[in-house]
């Protein structure tokens, strides 16, 4: 199936190409849109492409619906919607540890350190929850 | 800081005029804070000083992986829920009062809450290199891989829950 007429055929969320591009280029925030494929609109709010989300809950199912559509995506965008395509793919990735930082982590959390004392104060003078 | 007070932003509240001089993160503010709240994607407590919004924290949840394994496909058992920081900022003529440490307060008082139901171990960030002094006073652990530009910092639940006690 082309592209446009999945795109045609899409019924799931619909995000905003600049609202897209913004959060993606924002160095702080990878995260965004649904727990599937979202469908780019531009401006005028016609389709442009898929994106998935960010971050977190990629099923193989998704991923290969993705790979399907990747290429035809790039090829129909302008260079800048490829650029940008380029971009949310990227932007895609889990946040990964290194091993030795997974594991620190994991004994932290087996063996809480004690709280910090300055924020601790700070908590308790602000009153709890 | 005195006379400031931290709450969940509103749909109502004026964000216009907040400027922290980076760009990105007014616009965020601006422009899409609002629609995470709306949306229940993403949680923004703000910091209100004279009744204006002087500074800002957002919050989502999302999961943390080991690297190096099976980038591919899903490896559930390697995967573990986290709350993830994904803005914080501060008026800049109101920035090192106790404004960042208040939304941090706060914002760490949620983790409880996540840890209880559906489950997270504790609350992640992506600090930038100049801003690793500040996060590691409050009591957050670097870890790696690094860039030129930001540095992962973890603060596990207990040690989380252990502020929520009495000193």
């Amino acid at each position: 199936m082309q592209l446009s007429e999945r795109m045609a055929m899409w019924d799931g969320p619909k995000v905003r190409f600049d609202w897209l591009c913004r959060v993606v280029a924002s160095s702080f925030s990878k995260a965004v849109t649904s727990d599937r494929l979202s469908l780019v609109i531009d401006d005028k709010g016609e389709p442009m492409a898929w994106v998935i989300p960010a971050r977190g809950g990629i099923t193989e199912e998704v991923a290969g619906e993705v790979r399907d559509v990747l290429d035809e995506a790039v090829v129909t965008s302008s260079q800048s919607h490829g650029e940008a395509w380029k971009c949310v793919v990227e932007g895609r990735k889990r946040i990964e540890l290194t091993e030795d930082s997974y594991d620190r982590l994991l004994e932290l959390v087996q063996h809480p350190r004690k709280p910090n004392e300055r924020l601790q104060a700070l908590m308790a003078g602000r009153g709890r929850g | 800081m005195e006379g400031v007070s931290v709450r969940r932003l509103q749909q109502g509240d004026d964000v216009a005029e907040f400027s922290c001089d980076v760009p990105e993160l007014e616009a965020y503010l601006r422009e899409y804070a609002r629609e995470g709240e709306a949306g229940r994607y993403s949680s923004t407590f703000v910091a209100i000083k004279d009744e204006k919004v002087v500074g800002f924290a957002t919050v989502t949840a999302d999961m943390l992986f080991r690297g190096r394994v099976n980038t591919d496909g899903f490896a559930p058992h390697q995967s573990l829920p986290i709350m993830l920081l994904t803005h914080i900022a501060v008026e800049t003529r109101l920035q090192k009062q106790g404004i960042g440490s208040e939304l941090m307060a706060t914002v760490l008082q949620q983790v409880p809450h996540m840890a209880e139901m559906p489950g997270c171990l504790g609350l992640f960030l992506d600090s930038r290199q100049q801003s690793m002094v500040f996060y590691e006073k409050l009591g957050f652990v670097p870890m790696e891989p690094k860039d030129a530009e930001y540095r992962p910092m973890f603060m596990e639940r207990g040690a989380i829950e252990g502020l929520l006690e009495a000193p």
